[in-house]
């Protein structure tokens, strides 16, 4: 194989198929990248077994073929080669020459045959949305997304395809954040579990892109967005029914600027140690939320915020690093509490939406 | 009854292979399978079989893409798990797997994990498994290798169903090896009695000739024996476990290859503890396995003695020392070959505490030497 590329593109690739390569040691050939030279397209490719990413630039093929190169060697290479076009030609012996000026490499390469075949599936259900809206319905509810692996559905986000909605809901056991948007060109109905880790790579991939398309197979989900094309696993089994978790009725509802809110709790945490939670007390009479925290022998924080209240006083208190959480993805001026007691969860919805919901579970007031 | 063509790898199992591949046909594979058997009767080959059985089209056909790779070992729905910790499976490791079978298949209809040496599971690394191992989804297949059942965790081994694996019988043993190798049928047979009777141990005896040397050089050593003062016992047998220990150092040779490929390939700042671990862990074994190599020599040879003394001409395992057994065979009574055999038992024993191989070989040969200059 041997062909030569401008240095630029060949790192804007480079650094796509980096995010697929697998650290993992018992499958060195999985730390490589599978290059192929066909046409005017130099092909690459990586996986970790969980995800497969492909991507392609224009390069000046003087012989097809193709290789599996050491993935972070040949990076580090290219970042630091000077802007220049790059010639990478792998002979018969298997030793592949990095070729950029005066500069010249040469390494190991591994066998393509032991590569893993990139998964081919036809996607039965697919859509396109644009890459800024997908990368923010991930960033909302990326958050909420478990880390821990003893449940593993829950490190997983839910994505739905609904008419003309695509949501997306994660949960872990804690919190769930649910966010939807509206896009065209939607073809039937899907509910896919998709690795949390998958959409956050998806999402900051895509930026360059204009658009992105979402398509499910049994067993994958693939995203394609310019040159490139993301597979990754779906996670096995059934999401919780989260539909029955949100509560229709409540008894509290309360607005407040999301800023201010904002500020507010960053700066009440501060007195939230050890796990204490932050107190919300909704005050009807005088139009006041106060959120208050207070930490056993260190001392305790009170502010009060003026805000507009509809339904009954109560008290609940939440984790204030879950609460931050919801309140800083959750995007518009203003910001709907809604509180049904002080032992059931709480709700964070955007002023006038349903389209951002976030259900938290409270601590239990000592 | 018909069975797909990779059953033919599992050489003398046709009750566990009719078993497995009609499981794997009718659709009734269990979730979870402990594959009980000593060390080379198959149980690896036999669970890539399964793997192949149940990916295949064709009932395991052997030859097409899909088993090429499960017999590479580069098939992405089967993974081969080995203990990455220096004595056991580590809590992280089993948490990676535990994620991965809670994703679809790459491309395969069933996932499949072989996990070797399942009786390394300790008690935390186990627990986290628990819950996996019970109730696994739909279209994973577990499968854990074990010498002895009583080796493995009861709270792991309940949870499977058990397969047991015979030891393979010696006619159809010696046939492989003769077939691989190309040795002579008495060759064959004393590279198994060298090696306990286990395949895959029996051809790299065959095919190392430092280790061929170090059983040569034991020979030599027994069949002089009688003769020998303390001093020269000493000397000689510093001379067998130097000679028992060169494979080692080929090992490190492949080691320190492999080391600098995978700092090659994953570049500088990547982590080798985990190869490094195993690395250590194969080398353990090596040298203990030298040694156990050693006494399981002199053990067929006490045995071939026993047996001429009974029988005249009866069948040796080492042909090439017959001359030196014959002559003991004259004078050994019974009740003095079986304290010699007793001596082999106790260095065994004693190796497996953790005294020094030397000390063990050294009392073993003199305890030997005794009873060989009064064989009555």
């Amino acid at each position: 194989m041997k062909v030569s590329v401008a240095r630029g593109e060949l790192l804007d690739a480079l650094s796509v198929v980096a995010k697929g390569l697998s650290s993992r040691t018992t499958l060195p050939i999985l730390s490589g990248i599978h290059v192929s030279a066909h046409g005017e397209d130099l092909i690459l490719q990586s996986t970790d077994l969980e995800i497969s990413i492909k991507t392609s630039t224009r390069a000046k093929v003087e012989k097809p073929g193709q290789s599996v190169l050491p993935g972070r060697l040949l990076n580090d290479i290219v970042r630091s080669l000077p802007e220049a076009a790059v010639s990478i030609d792998v002979g018969e012996t298997g030793e592949a020459k990095v070729v950029c000026g005066t500069s010249s490499f040469s390494m190991r390469t591994l066998s393509a045959d032991d590569f893993p075949k990139f998964p081919e599936v036809s996607a039965e259900t697919t859509l396109s949305v644009p890459s800024d809206a997908f990368a923010g319905i991930v960033h909302r509810v990326s958050k909420a997304v478990s880390r821990d692996e003893t449940r593993p559905i829950l490190t997983g986000v839910l994505v739905v395809m609904d008419g003309s909605d695509l949501r997306m809901v994660a949960t872990d056991s804690y919190r769930l954040c649910l966010s939807e948007i509206a896009v065209g060109g939607l073809s039937g109905q899907m509910e896919v579990v998709v690795p949390g880790r998958a959409l956050e790579d998806v999402a900051r991939l895509a930026t360059n892109a204009e658009a992105l398309s979402v398509g499910v197979s049994e067993n994958q989900v693939i995203f394609s967005f310019g040159a490139t094309t993301f597979v990754s696993r779906r996670i096995e089994g059934s999401f919780p029914n989260y539909r029955q978790l949100i509560p229709k009725e409540v008894e509290t509802k309360v607005e407040v600027d999301r800023g201010e809110l904002l500020d507010a709790i960053k700066r009440v945490s501060l007195m939230a140690q050890h796990n204490a939670p932050i107190r919300l007390s909704v005050a009807g009479d005088e139009h006041t939320l106060s959120l208050g925290a207070q930490t056993q022998d260190v001392g305790e924080a009170h502010e009060d915020l003026q805000v507009a209240i509809t339904g009954q006083d109560v008290e609940i208190a939440f984790n204030h690093a879950y609460l931050l959480d919801g309140v800083s993805v959750a995007e518009g001026e203003k910001i709907a509490i809604e509180i049904v007691s002080p032992l059931k969860p709480g709700l964070l919805k955007v002023a006038g939406s349903e389209a951002f919901v976030y259900l938290l579970m409270p601590v239990r007031l000592g | 009854m018909e069975r797909g063509c990779v059953w033919d790898d599992l050489l003398g199992q046709s009750r566990v292979a009719d078993f497995l591949s009609k499981a794997a046909k009718d659709g009734t594979i269990a979730h979870a399978y402990l594959f009980v058997g000593p060390t080379g009767a198959g149980k690896k080959t036999a669970a890539r079989s399964l793997a192949c059985a149940l990916f295949c089209d064709d009932d395991g056909c052997g030859t097409c893409p899909t088993c090429y790779r499960i017999r590479n070992g580069f098939h992405p729905d089967v993974r081969v798990i080995e203990p990455e910790g220096a004595a056991s499976y580590v809590v992280s490791q089993v948490r990676e797997i535990i994620h991965d079978v809670h994703l679809k298949p790459v491309q395969a209809s069933h996932k499949v994990y072989i996990f070797d040496e399942a009786d390394r599971f300790n008690a935390e690394s186990a627990n986290a498994f628990l819950k996996t191992l019970e109730e696994p989804p739909g279209d994973v297949v577990i499968v854990l290798l074990a010498r002895s059942f009583d080796a493995v965790l009861p709270t792991i081994a309940s949870r499977c169903q058990v397969v047991r694996f015979r030891a393979v019988p010696e006619r159809s043993a010696i046939g492989v090896l003769v077939q691989h190798t190309g040795a002579t049928e008495a060759d064959a047979r004393a590279a198994l009695a060298a090696s306990d009777g286990v395949i895959p141990r029996a051809l790299d005896f065959l095919r190392s000739p430092t280790r061929r040397d170090a059983r040569a050089k034991l020979l030599a050593l027994l069949k002089r024996l009688p003769l020998m003062d303390g001093h020269d016992v000493l000397t000689e047998t510093r001379e067998v476990l130097g000679a028992a220990k060169a494979p080692v150092d080929e090992l490190k040779a492949l080691h320190a290859d492999e080391l600098a490929e995978h700092r090659e390939l994953l570049g500088k700042g990547a982590s080798t503890k985990p190869l490094e671990e195993r690395q250590k862990r194969e080398l353990t074994a090596r040298e203990r396995e030298g040694v156990t190599e050693l006494l399981s020599v002199t053990e067929s040879w006490l045995r071939d003695c026993l047996v001429l003394s009974q029988t005249s001409g009866g069948p040796v395992m080492n042909q090439d020392a017959a001359d030196a057994a014959e002559e003991v065979a004259t004078v050994i009574t019974p009740r003095a070959a079986v304290a010699a055999l007793d001596a082999v038992a106790r260095a065994r024993r004693r190796i497996s505490y953790n005294v020094s191989p030397q000390l063990a070989v050294e009392a073993m040969l003199f305890d030997i030497q005794e009873v060989l200059r009064c064989p009555r």
